[in-house]
């Protein structure tokens, strides 16, 4: 894991972000963001640490938690649930790139 | 300022209690989400409904609302002096131009936060994060880039009403972009007030399609036409890459379809490393033969005991 100069962040799996920067980035409370984690919406890297650490491609997943929940008005089960389709959803895209990337084209000689 | 028929938007009645209001939003909210919508005019609804919906939600802001009268849709109006005596502490000290102002700014000091400017002249406002879709080519992911757009603004003039101002705004993308890669840079969004921080700039980073690459993650693929002679004999042959062209050794009797990996030629990885670059291997003909060409082919028909669907007959003569 790489931490990043402090003007522009990466926003995936190979950098983290601490829990503190997780609650100021997302625009939830603190409380909002723990509930999250608890209802396994949001996963730390190692959850016996002190001080629990995410992967930085958590703050998208915060980000549109905060949209959902002030968009759709859902409670915190359902705000977990939507957030594990649509990341599911997601991992289908990527998926389906990998494939399309490996297909060859067709041409004509 | 222009007119905006809330009622419509949500398509409830001018009468219509809290229930339906809430029932017609979640309904249109659930349709039009930016993270759920299909739609590419979605996001836009969106913002209408909910700037519809949080002035009718609230009490106070649906009678300041319903004060303003109705009005053909989108036609310029004013607010009379009596409902800024009533609804606007501003309109009420001589501010009597309503300027820039959007219909939306109208009630942002009733009820939330309540008392209008001056109780808000201590709160810390953080600034406006944006978000803004971007997409560069390959070259530029591989390279790093500037990227230039126009960002609409809202500036809080000082007593909680929003002036709208475009500015244009440069951002670098360092190295280690791909497709779908999402990047924050702080403080590049709205300023702060009051001490609150500055807002920030995500960019949801898209790569343009290439002629000759194709992208997955930080890997990259391409085709590699070779013709019949050059897979049986091998050689070497010239390959581009982001960096420039690379000699590849093809080793004799290549199969059509392999998977040829140049290591670290794929585009940097925002956390150091590369990609590889992949070349698929795609034994190709020509359209046309020369008369001496098809007899060399005729030749090496005879010769060879290559019998390629051999296995398939094999296959299919056991069924019974």
């Amino acid at each position: 894991m790489s931490t990043n100069p402090s003007e522009a962040l990466w926003l995936d799996a190979s950098h983290s972000v601490t829990l503190e920067n997780l609650i100021d980035l997302s625009g939830l409370s603190e409380a909002e963001v723990l509930e999250l984690i608890d209802a396994g919406a949001l996963v730390p890297l190692d959850v016996q640490a002190v001080t629990w650490t995410f992967a930085a491609d958590c703050v998208l997943t915060v980000r549109q938690a905060s949209r959902l929940r002030a968009g759709l008005e859902l409670d915190v089960h359902s705000l977990a649930l939507s957030l594990s389709l649509l990341e599911r959803i997601r991992q289908l895209e990527r998926e389906l790139a990998r494939l399309r990337a490996q297909l060859p084209v067709f041409r004509r000689y | 300022m222009k007119y905006k028929d809330y009622y419509a938007i949500l398509g409830v009645a001018r009468d219509a209690d809290d229930a339906a209001i809430k029932k017609a939003y979640r309904k249109l909210a659930r349709k039009f989400h930016p993270d759920v919508t299909k739609d590419p005019q979605g996001e836009a609804k969106f913002k209408d409904l909910a700037e519809a919906y949080q002035t009718l939600k609230d009490k106070e802001r649906r009678a300041a609302y319903d004060q303003l009268g109705s009005h053909p849709i989108g036609e310029e109006f004013q607010p009379s002096r009596d409902w800024g005596r009533e609804f606007n502490q501003h309109f009420n000290n001589g501010e009597s131009s309503f300027e820039g102002i959007d219909l939306s700014d109208l009630f942002a000091g009733l009820s939330r936060g309540g008392g209008g400017g001056r109780s808000r002249a201590n709160t810390p406002i953080p600034g406006e994060d944006f978000e803004v879709a971007t997409q560069i080519s390959v070259e530029d992911a591989f390279a790093g880039t500037q990227v230039k757009f126009d960002l609409t603004f809202t500036l809080d003039d000082g007593m909680g009403r929003g002036r709208r101002e475009s500015r244009t705004v440069e951002a670098r993308i360092p190295k280690g972009a791909t497709n779908g890669q999402r990047l924050r840079l702080r403080g590049r969004g709205g300023k702060g007030h009051n001490g609150g921080r500055d807002g920030d700039l995500y960019l949801n980073i898209t790569l343009k399609p290439h002629p000759i690459f194709r992208v997955d993650g930080h890997d990259l693929y391409l085709d590699l036409p070779l013709a019949p002679w050059e897979a049986a004999l091998g050689g070497s042959v010239e390959v581009p890459t982001p960096a420039g062209p690379v000699q590849l050794t093809v080793t004799p009797a290549t199969a059509a379809g392999r998977r040829l990996r140049l290591a670290k030629r794929g585009l940097p990885k925002p956390g150091g490393g590369e990609g590889d670059l992949f070349a698929l291997v795609k034994i190709v003909l020509p359209a046309t033969y020369s008369d001496r060409e098809l007899a060399l082919y005729a030749e090496l028909a005879e010769v060879s005991t290559f019998r390629p669907r051999e296995p398939m007959i094999e296959e299919t003569a056991h069924v019974d």
